[in-house]
């Protein structure tokens, strides 16, 4: 037999219980691949390691997983021989394909990323899958980085579960790493139930962190205090009706803590708002305000289109002089 | 409290062996590693896990290569006090949480420029202006960790003493004045303390004298004819801090009497951006990084402005109550901080500069004359 054949093996000979090559996520939706197949065949065949009895998938588990759906009894696989009974040289080499597979046809998703430093450091340390990463991801990581993966596989299943499903992001996830567990179970909680980009994932993480620090509470009271405020806690809760949307969730949390994190500056921005929107600027007026009203300077802008029309927005400028609002804003 | 007992100290092979490079080696009580150039100390220092906390123990004797007379730096949009800065050294055996100096230098690097010679040289050539000027060694250190080891203080304040165009200012956290005490110092030296609330000494400022301790010394200082200056920074705002700042400055008039302070600035804590992550990983309990802080128009970050405004305010307002005639002065505030705290702003280019000129001229008995 070649190093990797081409081979016909019956399907029921895979074992699908080891998932030792795995890095792709475990999504269960695999219905349009499914129909795929059915529809134009098997385009390329998973890659195997052949043992004495049994068949181990080292690339293509929703492909085999398709075929058994649709019942097929024999798959074509490419079969990569085991010399021996676990020979790490073969193991090796299984575990780099694995990885380099599905790299060289897409980008890999962070959980993705992250199984396969776990995959290879079985075998290999952190500088020499540095020094082979672009052979191995298609691109260049560092050690520091791969290091960082590998803590990062090391955290609870349900962390790396939340980053396969986007609700959690590499960076958001590393900002963890230093947590005691209870904190990071209860920040793992809270993200289970929003969805926001990973920069507001790390803003909820500093306040909520900083929030604590400063008012001496723990981590899981304040997030737990939160959801309960927010009618986030249970999945059954009446006001869940309302807070369907996960991103939407997510916000109406970014907020509350952000009010938290800075009240008097917070407050400030709500009074000016309340000023600006009395003021009915209108169509075409925009008043822009200091950033954190640091500076005392606050800027106007108007756009026309005809004298007519800068006219009447002057007009409207100049009855702003006499408006309390306009000088509530500036009497800050 | 912290004091100068470096466990490596590297010297320059150039430095000649004069009198001062003896007293400090012979202070050290240390044999010093002799180097061609400054290389193995920013290696050494740079190879540490903590390079901040190494450094404090590393002492490397070398010489200014740069100016030793400069202007401070100040910053963009806030009102600077046009301070010249006597650059006698870099970094501090003290341990201060909000040091700026952890993120100012890398790596940091306890520096002792010596040479009382050039020193001496570039002051002779700032007196010959015929300009005031406010002149201090605490920028870039804390000017006293060095008096138990160094001849630099006495030289300075010697100096200082036979002329009247300048005062001097030894800005500190210590105690460190016993070799000044008996100098005539012909009232030309202003011994200044940076102070702060006891909750804030005990829990930011590692290594530093006690608040209690600090004003012994102030008044032991003006007891011996030295002018005093004050300075509130940072102020760090907290629960009940309020109250707290004013215990320090009733405590600061009942050491010492309101004719012998020069100035007292206040100024609340702001930072580099990138000093929030030095703070976190060495001092995981201190919360000071947590406060209200907002990006400044200098790019540093600082407290949102109304609470700046209301702390300085109750400030103000004891000052004026209780010492009237005292200059006290922000660093580096805007207009609006001004008007709201004090009812006026130094707006014209060096005005701030020459209030305090006039502060030093009054206190210090420096030539009237010469006064812009």
């Amino acid at each position: 037999m070649n190093e990797i054949d081409i081979l016909k093996i019956p399907v029921s000979a895979i074992d699908m219980a080891d998932t030792g090559f795995r890095i792709t996520g475990t999504d269960k939706n695999i219905e349009n691949l499914v129909n795929s197949v059915l529809e134009n065949g098997l385009l390329v065949p998973p890659l195997v390691l052949a043992n004495n009895n049994s068949y181990t998938i080292v690339s293509g588990f929703k492909r085999v997983e398709a075929v058994r759906q649709l019942g097929w009894e024999t798959i074509s696989c490419r079969v990569l021989s085991k010399r021996e009974q676990n020979d790490p040289a073969i193991l090796e080499k299984a575990a780099r394909m694995a990885v380099s597979e599905s790299a060289f046809t897409r980008e890999l998703e962070p959980g993705e990323l992250i199984r396969a430093v776990a995959l290879l450091e079985r075998y290999l340390n952190h500088k020499e899958i540095a020094k082979n990463s672009i052979a191995l991801f298609n691109c260049d990581l560092n050690s520091g980085y791969l290091k960082t993966l590998s803590r990062l596989h090391k955290m609870p299943k349900q962390a790396i579960d939340l980053i396969d499903t986007g609700h959690l992001s590499i960076k958001a996830t590393k900002t963890l790493l230093a947590m005691d567990k209870r904190s990071i179970n209860s920040f793992l909680g809270l993200f289970s139930h929003i969805k926001v980009s990973s920069g507001k994932q790390i803003e909820i993480i500093n306040w909520a962190k900083e929030i604590c620090a400063r008012d001496g509470i723990d981590i899981p009271q304040l997030l737990n205090d939160t959801l309960k405020a927010l009618g986030l806690l249970q999945t059954d809760h009446p006001s869940l009706s309302v807070h369907k949307d996960l991103a939407a969730r997510g916000n109406q949390l970014r907020t509350h803590l952000l009010k938290k994190r800075y009240p008097a500056l917070e407050a400030a921005r709500k009074k000016a708002a309340e000023h600006l929107n009395r003021l009915k600027l209108g169509p075409g007026i925009k008043m822009s305000l200091p950033a954190s009203f640091e500076s005392s300077v606050y800027s106007m802008q108007i756009d026309f289109k005809s004298v007519e029309e800068f006219k009447s927005r002057m007009k409207k400028l100049v009855s702003l002089q006499e408006n309390p609002d306009l000088k509530g804003l500036l009497d800050r | 409290m912290s004091i100068m007992k470096p466990d490596r100290v590297f010297m320059d092979a150039d430095l000649e062996d004069t009198p001062e490079i003896r007293y400090l080696l012979s202070k050290l009580g240390k044999s010093p590693e002799i180097i061609e150039d400054s290389k193995p100390v920013y290696d050494l220092v740079n190879s540490q896990k903590d390079p901040i906390s190494f450094a404090k123990k590393i002492l490397y004797i070398t010489q200014n290569r740069g100016a030793v007379i400069r202007e401070c730096p100040g910053t963009s949009h806030y009102t600077c006090c046009d301070y010249t800065i006597l650059h006698s050294g870099t970094f501090c055996t003290l341990d201060c949480s909000y040091c700026i100096l952890q993120a100012y230098f890398h790596p940091p690097v306890l520096q002792y420029f010596a040479g009382l010679d050039k020193l001496n040289t570039a002051l002779d050539q700032a007196f010959s202006r015929q300009k005031i000027m406010r002149i201090g060694t605490g920028e870039y250190t804390d000017s006293l960790i060095w008096e138990p080891v160094s001849m630099m203080p006495k030289f300075l304040v010697e100096k200082f003493a036979a002329q009247n165009k300048a005062v001097l200012e030894l800005k500190t956290k210590t105690v460190n004045i016993n070799s000044l005490l008996d100098l005539d110092h012909n009232g030309k030296t202003i011994l200044a303390w940076s102070v702060n609330t006891p909750e804030i000494i005990g829990s930011e400022e590692k290594g530093t004298a006690a608040l209690k301790a600090r004003l012994e010394t102030a008044k032991k200082a003006a007891e011996k004819g030295y002018k005093i200056a004050f300075h509130f920074d940072p102020i760090i705002l907290y629960e009940g801090c309020e109250t707290e700042y004013e215990k320090v400055i009733r405590s600061i008039f009942s050491h010492v009497d309101p004719s012998n302070i020069v100035w007292i600035s206040i100024g609340t804590f702001r930072f580099m951006p990138q000093l929030k992550s030095v703070i976190e990983a060495r001092f995981p309990k201190s919360i000071i990084p947590y406060g209200e802080f907002i990006l400044g128009l200098d790019n540093k970050m600082r407290y949102f402005k109304p609470l700046r405004i209301a702390i300085y305010q109750r400030l103000a307002a004891l000052f004026k109550q209780i010492a009237p005639d005292v200059m006290v002065y922000f660093c580096m505030e805007d207009e609006e901080v001004w008007e709201k705290t004090f009812g006026f702003f130094p707006k014209k280019e060096g005005e701030l500069g020459h209030l305090l000129d006039k502060a030093a001229v009054k206190r210090c008995g420096l030539n009237k004359s010469i006064l812009s």
